[in-house]
């Protein structure tokens, strides 16, 4: 018997893995734009932090991570750890499909069958809460 | 860019356990200091700044958050000189070590419906992680561990 299943916590780790998913891409977004760091020199540091601190990707990125651990914090003043922390792997699922529709990479049968079992394995967790 | 590995040895076995264990304690720690305040009632000002208020003022938390931060620069670390193939299976495998511990430690509930769950979730992130070679779609850094 499939227990009732409780919203507030599916929507909230639904949106808790968003924030991470969002953020990781916005950040390696950002950085990537960034030629690379070439040596620990004080220019390097400078030119370092401030291609951090005037690239829209990174503050956005840094700004979805931060929130994406505060959405932790919170989820786990009520939700069990061992619902929240599996359910993080839902990762997988919207980073391929992100992946396939949005920079249209090639995505391999047996990734489709990982993340199937991956996101059918988060669905049983979601609904023990 | 792939690299070789280095072999396998004793050093590098329990550099990636640490890894995946600094990550468990964090999560469990992190659990364990935020069940103690109710939880938010409304998605308001005060509230938040009521939690806010404790996350700031519990060492509980700052020692769950020093235990990430560890773990993410362990993560960093081997994987200057390891490849996904190493440190991916340590992670799927972490998901079954956190929930043991969660239900022996914390004494969460673990009903046989999460236990199936948490087996899926595994037997997806070793299939994941087999097809890891060559360029596929990223993995998430903090999936896991």
């Amino acid at each position: 018997m499939m227990p009732e299943p409780d919203w507030k916590t599916i929507g909230g780790v639904a949106f808790y893995v968003l924030l991470g998913v969002a953020g990781d891409l916005l950040l390696s977004r950002g950085m990537r734009r960034m030629p690379p760091f070439t040596g620990f020199k004080a220019s390097e540091i400078l030119r370092f932090l401030a291609h951090i601190w005037t690239t829209p990707a990174v503050i956005g990125g840094v700004t979805c991570l931060a929130l994406n651990f505060s959405m932790l914090l919170a989820l786990l003043t009520w939700a069990d750890i061992s619902l929240v922390a599996p359910s993080r792997a839902l990762s997988y699922l919207v980073l391929t499909l992100l992946a396939r529709w949005w920079l249209g990479e090639e995505v391999s049968r047996r990734r489709w069958m990982g993340v199937w079992l991956v996101s059918a394995g988060v669905l049983l967790v979601l609904l023990s809460g | 860019m792939p690299h070789p590995s280095p072999r396998l040895n004793g050093k590098i076995i329990a550099a990636v356990l640490l890894y995946v264990a600094l990550g468990i304690a964090g999560d469990l720690t992190l659990r364990y200091a935020m069940r103690q305040v109710p939880p938010p009632t409304s998605i308001s000002i005060a509230e938040i700044g009521r939690l806010g208020a404790y996350v700031a003022s519990s060492t509980q938390v700052k020692i769950g958050i020093a235990l990430l931060a560890l773990n993410f620069t362990a993560l960093l670390a081997l994987l200057s000189f390891l490849d996904v193939s190493i440190v991916g299976p340590a992670r799927a495998i972490s998901y079954l070590f956190l929930t043991l511990l969660a239900w022996l430690i914390l004494g969460e509930r673990v009903t046989p419906l999460r236990w199936a769950g948490v087996a899926l979730i595994t037997a997806g992130v070793a299939v994941i992680l087999s097809t890891a070679h060559g360029s596929q779609a990223p993995t998430p850094h903090d999936a896991g561990a």
